[in-house]
């Protein structure tokens, strides 16, 4: 073969090669004259979860839920897309957990304040740190992500059948208890001049307000064994808390319990150990 | 450290578990085994594969090539992710800047924050490691190979399928002997073949949620292991056709394929695979060459009735291979839609070939797809 055949092959070869690192059949990146083929939405909606991207996955997934309701699949990846966007790491929770084990304090079901649960308070989003509209916006993330998960029919949850159902029922218990916490803590700031809680924050507490948290409170208490019970417990033990404290309505008995823990002189366990454990100065404002 | 060791001790225990069945077969249109520097090559073999991997590829390649003798020799090859290599690196420089450290307590923080940071990659790129073994003897009219590919893919996601952390194993373990025959009749310019393979395969495929501890606890279960080993046996067998028109300096190649002539059945307990299916596919090859030097240029359609469903990047193979004085060998091609690229010297006794190609795992380009460095040691004559 001649020199020049022989780079005319090489020349043949490399230009294989320079063909960068993309598919060539991607419909973004690819080549043009090759037939793209396109992903789906669920499989970008996994791309961007992945990423972190949770605003294009809630995005997606919601859209797909509208368009094909009955895929049920998709429901507890949507609910995991919202809570992301509140600011939930499930993983987070779960390496809490993993950690709890890994040292030999393991939660297991008799212990609510160790584990997983019992530090979903160094997970959540602090209502210091952000505006009033985006913890607000945070809140209604963690709202949409409770509706998604109750929107599977409650049989579906309960069986073993269903790949999702494990899931669907631990995020759901979670989720309704960390809607709950972080609704309260919305109202629960320590003023950090005097050490408790800003009665000015806390009498912005409505009775609707009240009448959502304590909803979501109990349907995390009445949730299906499947979810967690050292949640449920722990849910219920709070959820007694409010009711004994003094009051006509369910927002003042909220109240005095907030205060009680946010001064100290409460009982000593606060709900969920979460609703006195924001500080701001005291002329920060939401 | 306590919450990486127990995570890391998680990841390690994945392979062991066997919580959930197999949801689907890993295998598609791919041949059991495929020859490293093809699939550097594009994985376009049907018109010209390397030593062992024509019994594989098309058995009527055999009779082509001039001597009755091709091949008698091992292959040894290992293959890993591009991600597996960066996340060793990871931890190799972790304990370099763990043994320098003279802190205490400095240690003690850069050791976690080191820890943290190595979780949250596992949870963010997956692991694939395996290893190909094959034993060898091609000639003109027959080849007879023992091999043995296994390949195992881990992913942790920080979010599964269902939302919530999960690791995924998957592995193709593919085993077996293969016999092949082949014939140029009844003219100089077709040949036909055909190659008889008893398969031992398996392609478990779990997912555990790291947040269901009951499946978690599995994991030490003595039937979780043995369900893992499980493989499953059976017959198949290949059939190939090849015209090859040959020319002083050009070469021209057409070949059609049936793999798993009728489907062929595999029984035993493990949950799969349960079949490889009929697949049917054709080769257009044109070779330019002198006496020692060829560029090889080759394109294949498999799965043309598409029996697996995959979609068409999945389905066609194409690339170069460069031969130089035989002695060394370049490739590249696109396998999957994605470039691929090989190398290979030979050194009379011994083939030392190196392969970088991406493999999608997932239905559409850039869903799934990992990034796979492939190192061969070949022994043989």
């Amino acid at each position: 073969m001649s020199a020049f055949k022989l780079k005319c092959s090489l020349g043949l070869l490399l230009a294989f090669m320079a063909c960068g690192k993309d598919n060539i059949a991607d419909c973004d990146k690819g080549v043009k004259k090759v037939p793209c083929s396109k992903r789906t939405d669920d499989e970008n909606a996994r791309i961007a979860l992945d990423a972190g991207d949770f605003e294009t996955a809630v995005t997606l997934l919601d859209a797909g839920i509208v368009k094909e309701p009955e895929v049920y699949e998709r429901y507890p990846l949507a609910a995991a897309a919202h809570a992301g966007r509140a600011g939930i790491s499930i993983l987070g929770l779960a390496r809490s957990e993993l950690a709890a084990a890994g040292s030999g304090s393991s939660s297991g079901s008799g212990s609510a304040e160790s584990g997983l649960f019992g530090a979903v308070g160094a997970f959540l989003p602090d209502p210091t740190t952000v505006t009033a509209a985006v913890y607000d916006a945070k809140i209604a993330d963690m709202n949409l992500a409770v509706v998604r998960l109750n929107a599977i029919p409650a049989a579906l949850r309960a069986t073993a059948a269903t790949t999702y159902a494990s899931s669907a029922s631990l995020q759901l218990s979670l989720y309704q208890a960390i809607y709950s916490v972080m609704y309260i803590n919305k109202f629960a700031v320590t003023v950090a001049a005097t050490g408790s809680l800003d009665p000015e924050r806390l009498a912005t507490m409505t009775d609707a307000d009240a009448t959502a948290i304590l909803g979501s409170l109990t349907a995390a208490a009445e949730a299906q064994a499947a979810g967690n019970p050292a949640l449920q417990a722990k849910v219920t033990d709070v959820l007694a808390q409010i009711q004994s404290q003094d009051g006509a309505t369910d927002k003042e008995k909220l109240q005095a319990l907030l205060a009680k823990n946010g001064s100290g002189s409460g009982s000593g366990s606060s709900p969920l150990t979460l609703p006195t454990s924001t500080t701001v100065p005291p002329d920060a404002g939401m | 450290m306590a919450r990486s060791a127990a995570l890391l001790r998680l990841l390690l225990l994945a392979p062991l578990a066997g919580a959930a069945p197999a949801a689907f077969g890993v295998h598609t249109n791919q041949a059991v085994y495929e020859d490293p520097f093809d699939i550097g090559a594009g994985g376009a073999s049907l018109t010209r594969a390397s030593k062992d991997g024509r019994l594989f590829a098309n058995p009527a390649l055999m009779p082509h090539g001039g001597t009755f003798h091709k091949w008698l020799g091992t292959t040894t090859t290992i293959l890993t992710n591009k991600e597996s290599v960066d996340t060793a690196k990871q931890i190799f420089n972790n304990s370099k800047s763990k043994s320098s450290s003279t802190d205490a307590a400095a240690g003690a923080d850069a050791s976690a924050s080191q820890a943290s940071s190595l979780i949250d990659k596992v949870f963010k790129d997956p692991v694939r490691v395996g290893w190909g073994q094959t034993l060898s003897w091609v000639t003109n009219n027959f080849g007879l190979s023992v091999f043995s590919r296994f390949e195992a893919d881990i992913r942790a996601r920080a979010y599964g399928s269902t939302g919530v952390p999960e690791v995924q194993f998957q592995a193709e373990s593919y085993h077996g002997v293969a016999f092949g025959t082949a014939i140029r009749t009844p003219f100089r310019w077709l040949s036909l073949g055909i190659t008889a393979k008893y398969l031992y395969a398996s392609e478990p495929d779990i997912k555990v949620e790291v947040t269901d501890t009951d499946s978690v606890a599995k994991f030490a279960s003595p039937d979780f292991v043995q369900n893992l080993k499980s493989h499953n046996k059976g017959l198949g067998f290949d059939a190939g056709s090849l015209i090859f028109l040959q020319g002083s300096w050009v070469d021209f190649s057409l070949a059609a394929k049936l793999d798993d002539a009728g489907n062929t059945k595999l029984s035993g307990p493990a949950d799969s695979p349960k079949a490889f299916k009929q697949v049917e596919s054709a080769g257009l090859g044109l070779t330019f060459h002198t006496g020692a030097d060829a560029l090889h240029l080759a394109v294949d359609y498999r799965d043309i009735a598409g029996v697996y469903g995959e979609q068409l990047f999945k389905r066609v193979y194409a690339g170069a291979k460069l031969l130089l004085r035989t002695y060394v060998g370049v490739s590249a091609g696109y396998y999957n839609g994605y470039p691929s690229y090989g190398a290979e010297i030979d050194l009379i006794l011994l083939r030392l070939s190196a392969v970088a190609y991406t493999r999608e795992l997932g239905d559409h380009p850039g869903a799934d797809p990992r990034h796979i460095y492939m190192g061969t040691l070949s022994v043989g004559i």
